[in-house]
């Protein structure tokens, strides 16, 4: 099997705190926050209705050749971020039609929010709007991208492992790209505001009233987010002999379950997960500059994932920031986003900060970066992801020059 | 890779055994016969377990009786959007309830599409990596394909790669709409074990997979494409194939069978008496393959064309008494 090292030449974003690649980097670098009243479903009976909620994305600025009102938000949002990755790595659509790719696409909750729209007709004895129904199947946030891109010889994939979506996609990417098995991949994840989602976390008790507050002694858990973020990735040496930027290089991943519980997280199993990732990079735990947490600002998610931290890293323990302090939980998209995030810190020398911080929880004992971005000279940088069902995954990424 | 035991609950029963006869006997079934969730697996832990989820834990409990696990064993499961019956049950109680919140806090995991996946690790202590995969009727390629980049790439000692659909009328109305007609749906999980091939036995090997989506050729014309593909990457004549098994009736299959390997392959045609079981279809036709050669060993290819335009198929090498062992 042919092994190649594998580049991130290419990103597409769509957040809630900007839209494409120059202003998402904006937004991290000035520690943006997301949040605002959710707008996308009715919050009547709720006491509290914050979210990370893309107010400002317009599809037919990205999607020309499938019909956008085909698509649901989420479908929207990959197509979208597809058509700026690619766009983002200098590619012709038309080169990629010639040779063998991949399209792999994580998601939380696919389709739902068109679903609970028929649900909701049903409830309430209303006919069922046909299209909502149409634009519910989870294959629709990944099958359009190649639709979009014209590209039919393509290994498509959804990948459904819920918040750790995103980085399950961006495995699959990369075994296709070093195998060389695929010329390119576009991977990531997407997912649109979600009522479901939504309401489950707030009966859990984990939706922060006002805004999430990752690794601080008075978090209240995830504002839940939308939106997607795309990779291009290549091989290493096709990406510099076409003399293509390169963000960063995709180091290796590790992926495993707890098999333990539907809803905690086990912090052996998740140290486990980042020791996996690490051992097929080929780093140790002293080169590991920077972590990107899964944070989601709950309190077992936080505590667990930290002290999984120091179970690896013992007493050095890496500057360890949540994204989701900006971003909010955007479920099969949050891995992805932060993936894009890691790539754009380790290109521009900064580190993200975890913002809407004030004191951190001594459970927690890592330095979060509170509240604003600073420089740094990054090498190595780990992108953490854990989901419900217990399915981790940990991908790594390297300085191309490092 | 090489696929070193299935097993399937399906609209004729459970186990290889009842699904094999029920293709054999030609008589339709559509739903699987009494599977009650609290009977299959007992009360504890699945008071708000969705079907899908059931219907996996249950078919990988049978799977796992055959084969070796250890740390590294993991999932790769299909499903089109998770369990549609479990997702509409918590739109409604949050949509009729007092308020708003007063939803089933144990029914929200069972919502997600992993659920199956992540059940059947729970339940079976894999640790290993635990992918759902949400493509449709072409979910059994997709996994497949998936599973075995896991497998080369050294990540998992063995998959449990399968795919699973469950009966309902919230599915059954979400279909009418994808499909403008009233299909037959079906329901049931299919279940293989797949090892790296080696010098032990087992039941065939998967050589080649290729999906394509249908761009500007005919879907049978794309889906043509693919079948030249897996020949090509096996170095295998068209002549070789001796049975191939197809996702549904209709022409796009039967038109690039026919364009590529000629009219002689015996063609087996599972969703004919079980219905539409959507993402677990591609699974059942492996199985079927599997099962209906018999101690024969030969090449055989399952395909599929989604409604998405997806088109795809797997050669499989089906390695005969000799080897299985």
């Amino acid at each position: 099997m042919s092994s190649h090292r594998v580049a991130v030449t290419g990103l597409g974003v769509v957040s809630s705190i900007g839209i494409g690649v120059a202003e998402f980097t904006a937004g991290l670098r000035a520690g943006r926050s997301g949040a605002r009243p959710i707008s996308r479903f009715d919050t009547t009976g709720f006491a509290h209705a914050n979210g990370c909620e893309v107010v400002d994305f317009q599809p037919e600025h990205w999607i020309r050749r499938v019909p956008a009102a085909d698509l649901g938000r989420a479908g929207q949002f990959s197509v979208a971020a597809a058509r700026m990755a690619v766009e983002d790595a200098g590619l012709d659509p038309a080169a990629l039609a010639a040779q063998r790719g991949m399209v792999s696409i994580g998601t939380t909750d696919g389709g739902s929010d068109s679903g609970e729209r028929v649900a909701e007709s049903l409830v309430r004895s209303r006919p069922v709007d046909p299209a909502a129904a149409r634009r519910t199947p989870a294959a629709g946030l990944s099958v359009p991208v190649a639709r979009e891109l014209k590209l039919s010889n393509v290994d498509i994939s959804t990948i459904a492992t819920a918040c750790a979506a995103g980085n399950y996609a961006i495995g699959a990417g990369y075994d296709a790209v070093a195998a060389g098995a695929a010329g390119f991949a576009l991977c990531g994840g997407a997912d649109a505001l979600c009522r479901m989602t939504f309401t489950g976390f707030y009966r859990l008790g984990a939706v922060d009233p006002e805004a999430c507050r990752p690794f601080d002694s008075d978090r209240h858990g995830i504002l839940t987010g939308e939106g997607a973020g795309v990779l291009v990735l290549e091989p290493l040496e096709s990406a510099l002999a076409r003399g293509a930027r390169v963000y960063a290089e995709v180091l290796g991943y590790g992926l495993n379950c707890d098999a333990f519980h539907q809803v905690a997280p086990d912090q052996g199993s998740v140290a486990r997960c980042m020791s996996l990732a690490m051992a097929d990079a080929g780093v140790r735990p002293s080169d590991v500059d920077l972590i990107s947490a899964h944070g989601t600002g709950t309190k077992a998610n936080d505590r667990t994932e930290c002290a999984a931290i120091r179970e690896v890293f013992g007493d050095r323990l890496p500057r360890t920031v949540s994204m989701k302090s900006m971003l909010g939980h955007t479920m099969g998209a949050a891995s992805a986003l932060a993936a894009a995030g890691c790539a754009l810190a380790l290109t521009h020398g900064f580190i993200p900060p975890t913002i809407n911080h004030r004191e951190t929880d001594p459970e927690c004992g890592i330095d979060c970066v509170p509240n604003e971005a600073v420089q740094a000279d990054l090498r190595v940088v780990q992108n953490n992801a854990l989901a419900f069902g217990g399915n981790n995954a940990v991908v790594l990424f390297g300085r191309p020059d490092r | 890779m090489r696929i070193t035991a299935w097993s399937a609950i399906s609209p004729f029963g459970y186990g290889r055994a009842a699904f094999l006869e029920g293709l054999r006997a030609g008589r339709p079934s559509y739903q699987v016969p009494g599977f009650d969730i609290a009977e299959q697996l007992g009360a504890k832990g699945t008071g708000s377990m969705d079907r899908s989820s059931a219907l996996a834990v249950a078919a990988v409990g049978a799977l796992l009786k055959d084969v070796a696990t250890d740390a590294s064993t993991g999932v790769v499961l299909g499903t089109t959007s998770g369990s549609t019956a479990t997702q509409f049950a918590f739109t409604r109680e949050s949509l009729v309830r007092r308020k708003p919140y007063f939803v089933n806090p144990a029914l929200m995991p069972f919502a997600l599409m992993n659920s199956a996946a992540a059940q059947c690790a729970i339940w079976h202590g894999l640790t290993g990596p635990n992918t759902t995969v949400a493509n449709g009727r072409m979910s059994g390629l997709v996994a497949l394909r998936y599973a075995g980049r896991l497998l080369a790439g050294g990540r998992a000692s063995g998959l449990v790669c399968g795919a699973v659909e469950e009966h309902g009328e919230e599915r059954a109305l979400l279909e009418r709409h994808l499909s403008g007609a009233e299909n037959q749906l079906g329901e049931g999980c299919a279940v293989l074990f797949l090892e790296p091939a080696g010098p032990g036995g087992g039941l065939a090997d998967v050589v080649a997979v290729d999906t394509r989506l249908v761009v500007d050729e005919s879907p049978h014309r794309t889906l043509a494409g693919c079948l030249r593909q897996v020949l090509r990457d096996a170095e295998v004549t068209p002549g070789a194939v001796s049975a191939v098994a197809v996702s549904s009736s209709g022409d796009v299959e039967r038109a690039a069978v026919e364009e590529v390997l000629g009219g002689m392959p015996t063609m087996v045609d599972p969703a004919l008496l079980t219905g539409d079981t959507g993402a677990a279809t591609g699974v059942f036709q492996m199985a079927a393959l599997l099962g209906l050669a018999g101690d024969g060993a030969g090449w055989a290819v399952a395909t599929c064309a989604d409604r998405d335009g997806m088109v795809g198929c797997a050669l499989l090498r089906l390695l005969g008494k000799d080897v299985a062992g």
